[in-house]
């Protein structure tokens, strides 16, 4: 708390004003011989010299407390102010300087309130996350008032809250169907027969094959001893890559309108939260800085680890040499989501090389339903239609080329394209 | 709120009430320690027998910078137009009556206390009731007494002039000059 050992209170306004008014007074009253100027003088000389003698010898110490330091969008929790004084104060006036997409509710930016003696006063406000990104409150500016307003001091809450919010709304929820389950043990049923619970099929018993595998009423049918094969049970390597070129579109917060970098980090953090909570792989590499890719890594560890790299994210220009070598690092198994607006021909061609190769490749378009321009001018409309027109030709060669190409519409938005990946990924390809 | 103020003043109280945290219970709370400066100042014009112009208007003018300003001279304006007022309403020499000194008195006090309320917490910021109930009893029972005052002294009439009286003057203007000279000596002393 920032408690200072000696204050140093300044004179307000008032103070000078009533020196200057009842000095004023008793002089004159002297002057003039006035006793009724005396009088007059005696309530606001009572006050000033009652509340001088009476003032507090400390200011106010704040502290601000906070139930949580990570939210996500939309979330709310409670800002705790805790004002403790050493001795009575007639009024702690409070403001709260607040940075990034942070909200109190029921305000709580400029408060006042009166302290007691030897007690701490906790104010709370409701605080809400509007958008992900990172924010900050504090230092709390505080101005301490004694003696009836004749006398203040300012000081600065020691602390500042650092406010994370996740780009995560809803859990995403994706239907079990992984084109290329890769890993030795997991949560996704793969291709390859093995120890698993999703029925692959009945066939002769062989020697090897295990005795509780035998199934008793086909082997009583037919004569022959048949067991049951299942598919084995894999994890997946899933690597989530960002294309921060171009962001288009306001962003409105949690409730409000969308840009294009939203919709990506929004949807690469439900992607990586669902994957990384089934005990998949998730690694990502951010296109305007992929000379920092987050190595594919499981657990709950790498999920606030992707998390921090979402949170610093920037539009900025890609540089084609670093995006070379980021996606040539990538595993050959491991299933590549693109999250790109498709404004630029640069990523989709990309994609469309690593579909070439042979390699698992999603895209996912992140162009929200409506798309707010800022700053519209006579021309927008027309160069915003063509460059919607140039947008569709690259989708539609994309999907030629074999690249899935899905919108972002929230939780379940990956499902269909993931059914249609996993079916594709059976028939045999050539690898260039 | 809508159905009893005029658009134009409605407008304002809306733009308030926007920026203010606290909504409508904030802008009411500063609103009515504005009132009671108004109520303050206009007691303070209509107690002198005879009101003098030019210094009704400098006072007039001080609370209305008072209002708006709070922390600026607009107090300090209006207690010395009051205060002049006073002095020019029955001529240098003359003797008001005691109640009516001591309602001016008063008056007095809660436009300075009120002012410097004002002051320190500004019509956009949120009051706690803890703020409001505390300035609240303090006027309240500063007007008891002030009620009191002047219901006793309704019978005593008009007070004269007095050596012991003007002493206590004298002694009075030593100690109020006085406090200014000594908080600042302690304050250096202090650092």
């Amino acid at each position: 708390m920032s408690s200072p050992d000696r204050t140093r209170w300044l004179p307000t306004r008032a103070f000078s004003t009533a020196i200057g008014i009842l000095s004023a007074l008793l002089i004159l009253a002297v002057l003039l011989r006035r006793q009724d100027l005396l009088i007059i003088a005696l309530p606001l000389a009572c006050s000033v010299l009652f509340a001088i003698g009476g003032r507090a010898r400390q200011a106010a110490a704040v502290r601000i407390v906070s139930d949580n330091a990570m939210l996500r969008e939309g979330q709310l929790t409670r800002l705790n102010l805790q004002v403790s004084a050493a001795d009575e104060l007639d009024l702690v006036r409070l403001e709260t300087p607040i940075e990034g997409w942070i909200e109190l509710t029921g305000g709580g930016w400029d408060h006042c309130l009166a302290v007691a003696a030897d007690k701490t006063v906790t104010v709370s406000w409701p605080l809400t996350a509007l958008r992900w990104g990172r924010g900050s409150i504090g230092p709390v500016h505080v101005t301490s008032t004694t003696a009836l307003g004749l006398l203040h001091a300012s000081s600065r809450s020691e602390n500042r809250l650092s406010i994370s919010t996740a780009p995560l709304q809803d859990s995403f929820d994706a239907i079990d169907a992984i084109p290329i389950a890769g890993g030795i043990v997991g949560g996704h049923r793969s291709r390859r027969p093995g120890e698993g619970s999703d029925l692959a099929g009945v066939r002769q018993f062989a020697m090897g094959d295990r005795l509780h595998r035998i199934n008793w009423p086909v082997s009583a049918r037919t004569g022959s001893l048949h067991v049951t094969t299942t598919y084995s049970d894999r994890d997946i390597e899933m690597v989530l890559v960002l294309d921060p070129s171009v962001d288009i579109g306001i962003s409105g917060g949690v409730h409000g309108s969308a840009s294009t970098l939203d919709v990506a980090v929004r949807a690469a953090a439900a992607i990586a939260e669902h994957y990384l909570r089934d005990g998949d792989r998730v690694g990502l590499i951010n296109l305007g800085r992929s000379g920092r890719p987050a190595m594919s890594r499981s657990g709950r560890g790498q999920l606030f680890g992707l998390m921090n790299v979402l949170l610093d994210l920037q539009p900025g220009e890609v540089a084609e040499a670093g995006v070379d070598r980021a996606l040539s690092s990538i595993k050959d198994r491991a299933l590549i989501v693109i999250l790109t607006p498709l404004l630029g021909s640069d990523v989709p061609a990309h994609a469309a090389a690593l579909a070439r190769s042979g390699r698992s490749v999603l895209v996912v378009d992140t162009l929200p339903e409506k798309v707010q321009l800022p700053e519209p001018q006579e021309w927008t409309d027309i160069a915003w239609r063509m460059k919607l027109l140039e947008r569709s030709n690259i989708t539609q060669a994309l999907v030629e080329r074999g690249v899935p190409v899905v919108p972002w519409r929230g939780p379940g938005s990956l499902d269909e394209v993931l059914t249609g990946l996993s079916r594709s990924a059976r028939a045999p390809r050539v690898r260039r | 709120m809508k159905l009893l103020l005029p658009d134009a003043l409605h407008h304002r109280m809306q733009r308030l009430v926007n920026v203010a945290p606290g909504g409508y219970r904030s802008v009411v709370t500063g609103l009515s320690v504005r009132l009671v400066e108004v109520m303050a100042g206009t007691a303070l014009l209509l107690l002198p027998a005879h009101q003098h112009r030019l210094l009704a208007t400098v006072t007039i003018i001080g609370i209305a910078i008072a209002l708006v300003a709070p922390a600026t001279a607009g107090s300090g304006l209006a207690l010395a137009g009051a205060v002049g007022g006073w002095l020019a309403s029955a001529g240098w020499q003359a003797t008001p009556e005691l109640p009516r000194t001591i309602a001016f008195g008063y008056g007095l006090y809660l436009l300075h206390t009120c002012c410097a309320l004002a002051a320190a917490a500004p019509l956009t910021a949120q009051l706690s009731w803890s703020v409001v109930r505390k300035w609240s009893l303090r006027m309240l029972l500063a007007s008891a007494g002030a009620a009191v005052l002047i219901a006793v002294t309704s019978t005593l009439g008009r007070i004269d002039s007095s050596v012991a009286l003007q002493t206590a003057g004298v002694v009075g203007a030593v100690a109020l000059l006085a406090i200014p000279v000594w908080f600042v000596s302690r304050s250096e002393a202090g650092d």
